[in-house]
Parts: structure tokens; sequence; C-alpha cells
């Protein structure tokens, strides 16, 4: 069971490698080797290491173990076939862990950061239309009878096509250097991680690397069904890519119209919704 | 805060020790997933955490810091 949760962390720190070279080779500079996310860890946890005088320490410590949990959490959902409002519940809980590191560090950068991740709670609002739309074709929110129903009929992606369009935006706007990734924006340092360096840093490399791993996993058991766990690498790397070409080609989009196009595309799966479930 | 080499290396060793425990519990059929689920979900941060702090903490006291002329 531990060796799902270091294989987690690694594969989502190349994931993440990937998606940054990526970024750079259509952006045309040469970028990182596809292992520097996993040498940045590594190269973090060797540094040295304490906790801010300004800082709340307890929170400031807290908060990245909860982040570790959370999302080690939400990795065990997707390998019980768990339910799907578990794995979502465990999303609401990131949003503590995004508020908590940048209050508890006492910068105002941080703290820039973590109003930011308030303002940015509205990439949750897609995420119950898809939810939701989910529910209303499979009449069901276990991941194991989403997944049988996609054996009877074909994956969700062409039956559920708006709702897939959601859960892609809310898996775009985790993502590093996405449009939506307001809370982390060079304007403000590093926003709400901006205080979080040495292990702190790398622990938290840690866990949003399982983020990575544990959202591209879910939109394919969601979206596209079961598949074996090569092909399921491999279609993880393309949807990873498809996100690349979003946050290589997109400037940073201000907090205000984040907000305006994730509460639009709510609205609209809102309409899919009525339309395909509620009126009929 | 700085912990100490020791307390960080005694925390690391029963956090892995924890999830090791679990893991291999279930796999041998003794333990409930649940259960070693939720162990591993709690000892797991502890552990990775600890690691770093115990790689990273100075075995000896740091140098006396510059302090003008």
């Amino acid at each position: 069971m531990i060796e799902y949760l270091i294989f987690a962390v690694f594969a989502g720190l190349l994931l993440h490698g990937i998606h940054r070279k990526a970024i750079a080779r259509i952006q045309g500079r040469p970028g990182p080797p596809v292992w520097q996310e996993i040498l940045h860890a590594l190269k973090f946890s060797f540094k040295e290491t304490w906790i801010p005088a300004t800082a709340s320490e307890t929170l400031f410590v807290a908060v990245v173990l909860i982040a570790i949990g959370v999302w080690s959490t939400a990795l065990f959902v997707l390998l019980t076939d768990g339910s799907l409002l578990l794995l979502f519940a465990v999303y609401m809980l990131h949003k503590i862990v995004e508020h908590g590191l940048g209050l508890s560090s006492g910068s105002p950068y941080g703290k820039f950061g973590a109003i930011r991740s308030v303002m940015s709670a509205a990439s949750e609002i897609p995420l119950f239309a898809t939810i939701a739309a989910v529910y209303l074709v499979t009449g069901s929110l276990m991941i194991s009878d989403i997944q049988a129903w996609q054996v009877a009929h074909g994956p969700l992606l062409f039956t559920a096509l708006p709702a897939a369009i959601a859960l892609y935006i809310v898996v775009l706007a985790k993502m590093h250097y996405s449009p939506f990734a307001v809370i982390e924006s060079k304007e403000i340092v590093s926003g709400n991680v901006t205080e979080h360096f040495g292990v702190w840093r790398a622990a938290l490399d840690a866990a949003f690397g399982l983020k990575t791993f544990v959202l591209l996993y879910a939109f394919i058991l969601i979206f596209l069904g079961p598949m074996p766990l090569l092909l399921a690498a491999a279609v993880m790397v393309l949807l990873l890519l498809s996100l690349s070409f979003i946050c290589a080609l997109t400037p940073m989009l201000s907090p205000f119209d984040t907000v305006t196009i994730q509460i639009g595309v709510a609205g609209l799966i809102v309409v899919y919704v009525l339309l395909a479930g509620v009126i009929p | 805060m700085t912990m100490k080499k020791q307390t960080a290396g005694a925390v690391t060793v029963a956090a892995g020790i924890v999830c090791v425990a679990a893991s291999v519990a279930w796999r041998l059929g003794l333990m409930e997933t649940w259960i070693a689920i939720v162990l591993n979900v709690v000892a797991f941060p502890f552990f990775l955490v600890a690691l770093g702090l115990w790689w990273n903490a100075a075995e000896k006291e740091g140098d006396t810091p510059f302090i003008g002329y």
C-alpha cells in the first residue's frame, strides 16, 4: 500500500517534469530534463529549513502534513473505486491547504495567494456540475458503478461531453503555469507557498505531485473507463500534454477573469444538466 | 523551531514502520483495507516530512554568526 503512495509521488513529479518540458518546447526553449521536478524536490529537502518568525508555527507545519494526507486519501479513494463524492470532498479540503499555506506564513505575498485562493473557489463550481451530470447519466456516484456503466455503454466522454470539459477545466485550474493558477502567479512571488522553503517545499512538491497524478487518473477513470495500467499511463501523458499546450499558449488570467470563466463554464453545465436530465 | 536529528530520525523510523507494517499486514490479509489505508494516510506525511528533516538536520552546532567589526 505504501508502494502505491511512493509510486504516485514519483509518477506525479515526473508528470510535472513532462509538463515543464512540453511548455518549454512549445515556447521554443529547450527546457529542463523531464526528471527535473524529482531532482527539484530532492534539492529542496537538502536545503536549510526553519519556520519564519512571523509564521504561525503549528499551522505552518500542519498544513504541509495535511496536504500530503489529503492527496494520499484521494489516491486510495480512486484505487478502491470509492465514491466520487468522497474524492471531491478531498478536493475541497485542498482549498483549506491553499488558504492555510498562505495565511500561516505571515508573509504579505503568502496572504495575497491565500486571498486569491478564496476567490478561485469558483473553480469548484464546475466540479459540482460535473458530479451532478455524471450522476444523472450513470445513476451512481461510485467509481466502480461508473466504470461498469462505461463497460456497458462506452466512455462517458462521448455521452456527457460537457461534464468532461468542466472536469478538464478543473484539472487545468490546478496545474502549474495554468491560466487559472493565480494563487502562485509571479507578481506575488510564489503566492501562498512563498514562505514554505526547504523540507516544507519538498513535501509540498510531493503532495502536489500526488495531486496531479490523482486528478489525471480520476479524469481517465470517470470519463474513459477502466483500462490496463500502461494504457492509462499513456493516456495520462497525452491528457497532460493537451493541458501543457493550453498552459504554454495562454497568458495568466486576472483573478476576476478566472472567476468569470469558471462560473461561465459551470453555468453552461447547469443548462446541460437541465436539458439532459431534468426537463425530459 | 528546529527538530533534533535524533528526534527526526525516530519519527521517520516509527512512521515508516507503521506504513510498511500496515501494507504488509494488508497484503497478507491480516488487516482490513480501510484500516491499512487510514494508517498509511496518517503515517505517510509524517514519514515524508521527518525523513527530510532528518537528513537535513545538522549533527553539530552551527558556526558562530558574524556579528560585525
